[in-house]
C-alpha cells in the first residue's frame, strides 16, 4: 500500500506515464533476451539509481521493499547452485553418507546469473511502481485499447481498496480495544466476525456510493478530466541511449 | 409572487415495505437558505435523494421552475440540484482531486475545455490549488469535505443540498464550511442544509423545515419554529442558546423586545453594550 504513497510524491511523477511503461517493458524484454551477467548488473544499477536518486524514494523504504523478494530469490538461487548426487563430483561437494551435495562452477554461475537477472527485473518493476500512480497506469492501458469496462473496474477497485482498508483498520482497532484478540481462538472468532461484518458494510457502502454517483449525473460511463503529461525529448533521448547501450553490451556479451 | 424554483407536492416514498416519506409538501425560492432539521431516521436523507432525482417517489410531483418533472426528466433534476453527501468518502471516485472534481462536469457532457475551465474556477474559489494533485485517500477530513463541495459546485447547480455539512469536522473546518455556505448564498445559490446544530440553523437559515417520522411537521422562519413547543418536543430540538438568553433578558426587562433579534454572539454583545450606554446617559 505504501508504494502508492511514494508513487504520488515521486520525483518522476511529472514524467509521461506511457514513457515510463515503455522504459520498463522494454528493459524487461531486453533483460530476458540478453540473459548475461553484465547486462543484468547494469540494468539493476540503472533502475535502482533511477528510483532512488530521480524518484527520491528513501533508501530505507526501498531496501525494505527489496527484502521480501530477495529472501525468496536467495533461497531459489541456492537450490539452483546446489545439486544432489549419488557420487561426489563438481568443484565443491559435501558428503552426507547416502548422498552428496555438489556445487559445480557452472551451477554456481547459473545461480549468480539468475540472481542478478531477477534482481534487475525486480528493480525495473519497482522503478515503474514507485514512480507511477495506478490511475496513470490505467490510462496507459486505456490508450492501448483494453476494454473500457475492465479499466473502469480497475479504477473503482483501486479507489475502494483504500476505503476498505480504512474500515478494516477501524474495526480491528475497535475489536482490539475490547480485548478481542486475547488468545488464538478469540482472535479467530474476532477475525471471522470482522470478515462477515465487512461484507455487510461493503454492500451498504456500495449502495450509497452508487447513489452518490447517480447524484452527480452518472449515466453508465466513468469519465474524468485527464491531463496529458507531455513526453520530453530529453527523456526520449535518454531512453533510446540507454536501450542502445544495453543492446551493444548484449551483442558484445554474445560474441565474446 | 416569485415563482418557486423547486416545488414538491404530495410526495411519498417507501423502501420496500417501510414508508419513509409521507405526503410531503415543500417549496423553495431562488436564493433561499433552508435548514432541514429532525432526528436521525426522520427521512431527511431520503427526502434529499428524492429532490435530487436519485430516488423516484411512489407518488407525488416535483416541479422545477414550474415545469413538472416527468419520468424522463430525472437527469435534468440531477443536473440542476446538486447534493453534497454527508460522508465525503462516498462521493470520491477519482484518484486525484482534479479528476475527482471533473467527474460531474464530464457527466454533463461538456467539452474538455469547458470542463477544465470549471475545474480551475472551483479550485480557485475554494482555494484547493495545493491539493489538486493529491489522491483522495491522502486528504484530511476537512480537505475531503471541501473537495466534495467543489465536486458539486463544478456542476453549477441552481440548488445545493448539503447533508450535515459540519458533521465530524473540527471547529476550524466547520467554520470554513460555514464561510463557504455564506459565500454561496451571496452568489445567489439556493441552499438546503440538513443540520442538527440549532445554533447554526438559527443564525444561518431563512427558514427551517422540521421532519419527524417521515412527515414534514413544520415549515417556518427560525424564530417561529423555536417558539413552537410541541414541534420542538416532537423533533427533539433544543432552543438555540442565543435565543433563549435573549428571551430571558427581555423577560427580565434588561433589553427591549423590539426590533430584530440578534443572531450571533457578536450581535448580542453589541446590543447589550448599546443598552448599557443608553442607560448611562
Amino acid at each position: 500500500m505504501q508504494i502508492d504513497y511514494y508513487a504520488y510524491r515521486s520525483g518522476m511523477k511529472k514524467w509521461n506515464a506511457g514513457l515510463k511503461v515503455f522504459l520498463a517493458v522494454g528493459t524487461l524484454c531486453m533483460l530476458l533476451m540478453a540473459g548475461c551477467l553484465p547486462v543484468s548488473v547494469i540494468v539493476w544499477a540503472a533502475m535502482g539509481m533511477l528510483t532512488l536518486f530521480v524518484g527520491k524514494v528513501p533508501f530505507k523504504v526501498y531496501l525494505r521493499y527489496l527484502l521480501v523478494p530477495l529472501s525468496f530469490l536467495i533461497t531459489g538461487c541456492i537450490v539452483i547452485a546446489v545439486q544432489f548426487s549419488g557420487s561426489a563430483y563438481g568443484e565443491w561437494n559435501l558428503s552426507f553418507h547416502f548422498f552428496f551435495l555438489c556445487v559445480t562452477k557452472s551451477s554456481l554461475g547459473a545461480a549468480v546469473r539468475v540472481f542478478f537477472q531477477v534482481l534487475a527485473g525486480i528493480s525495473t518493476l519497482y522503478m515503474l511502481s514507485f514512480s507511477t500512480p495506478v490511475s496513470e497506469l490505467i490510462l496507459v492501458l486505456q490508450r492501448l485499447h483494453l476494454p473500457k469496462i475492465l479499466m473502469e473496474l480497475m479504477h473503482l477497485i483501486y479507489r475502494y481498496i483504500f476505503i476498505l482498508f480504512e474500515v478494516v483498520g477501524q474495526m480491528q482497532a475497535a475489536a482490539g480495544a475490547r480485548l478481542g484478540y486475547q488468545g488464538f481462538w478469540k482472535s479467530c472468532r474476532t477475525f471471522s466476525m470482522i470478515c462477515g461484518n465487512l461484507f455487510l458494510i461493503s454492500m451498504k457502502k456500495a449502495n450509497s456510493y452508487y447513489d452518490a454517483m447517480l447524484a452527480r449525473g452518472y449515466q453508465g460511463c466513468l469519465e474524468f478530466l485527464t491531463e496529458e503529461k507531455p513526453v520530453r525529448s530529453l527523456h526520449i533521448a535518454g531512453c533510446l541511449l540507454y536501450f542502445a547501450g544495453i543492446f551493444l553490451l548484449t551483442v558484445y556479451c554474445k560474441l565474446g | 409572487m416569485e415563482q418557486n424554483l423547486l416545488e414538491i407536492k404530495n410526495l411519498s416514498f417507501a423502501y420496500e415495505e417501510k414508508q419513509v416519506l409521507k405526503d410531503i409538501h415543500f417549496a423553495v425560492r431562488r436564493g433561499e437558505r433552508v435548514a432541514v432539521m429532525g432526528s436521525n431516521g426522520a427521512g431527511k436523507s431520503t427526502f434529499f435523494l428524492n429532490l435530487n432525482g436519485v430516488l423516484q417517489a411512489d407518488s407525488g410531483e416535483i416541479f422545477l421552475e414550474g415545469k413538472k418533472i416527468g419520468k424522463k426528466d430525472f437527469l435534468e433534476l440531477r443536473k440542476r440540484v446538486g447534493f453534497v453527501f454527508q460522508d465525503a468518502d462516498s462521493q470520491m471516485l477519482a484518484s486525484d482531486v482534479r479528476a475527482e472534481i471533473s467527474f460531474g462536469p464530464m457527466n454533463l457532457g461538456l467539452g474538455r475545455a469547458e470542463v477544465k475551465e470549471r475545474v480551475d474556477e472551483v479550485i480557485q474559489y475554494l482555494s484547493l490549488s495545493d491539493l489538486q494533485e493529491k489522491a483522495p485517500h491522502y486528504l484530511s477530513g476537512g480537505e475531503k469535505k471541501r473537495v466534495s463541495i467543489a465536486d458539486i459546485l463544478a456542476m453549477k447547480p441552481d440548488v445545493l443540498i448539503f447533508d450535515e455539512p459540519m458533521a465530524a469536522l473540527d471547529p476550524v473546518n466547520a467554520r470554513k464550511v460555514e464561510e463557504i455556505l455564506k459565500s454561496l448564498h451571496k452568489r445567489g445559490k439556493t441552499l438546503i442544509i440538513a443540520t442538527h446544530d440549532v445554533d447554526f440553523a438559527y443564525r444561518f437559515a431563512d427558514r427551517i423545515v422540521v421532519f419527524c417520522d417521515g412527515k414534514l411537521i413544520a415549515d417556518e422562519i427560525p424564530r417561529v419554529i423555536f417558539g413552537m413547543e410541541e414541534i420542538m418536543q416532537q423533533a427533539h430540538l433544543k432552543k438555540p442558546a442565543i435565543l433563549e438568553i435573549w428571551e430571558a433578558l427581555i423577560a427580565a426587562g434588561y433589553v427591549s423586545g423590539e426590533g430584530a433579534f440578534p443572531l450571533t454572539q457578536e450581535e448580542v454583545v453589541k446590543k447589550i453594550r448599546s443598552v448599557n450606554q443608553y442607560n448611562k446617559y
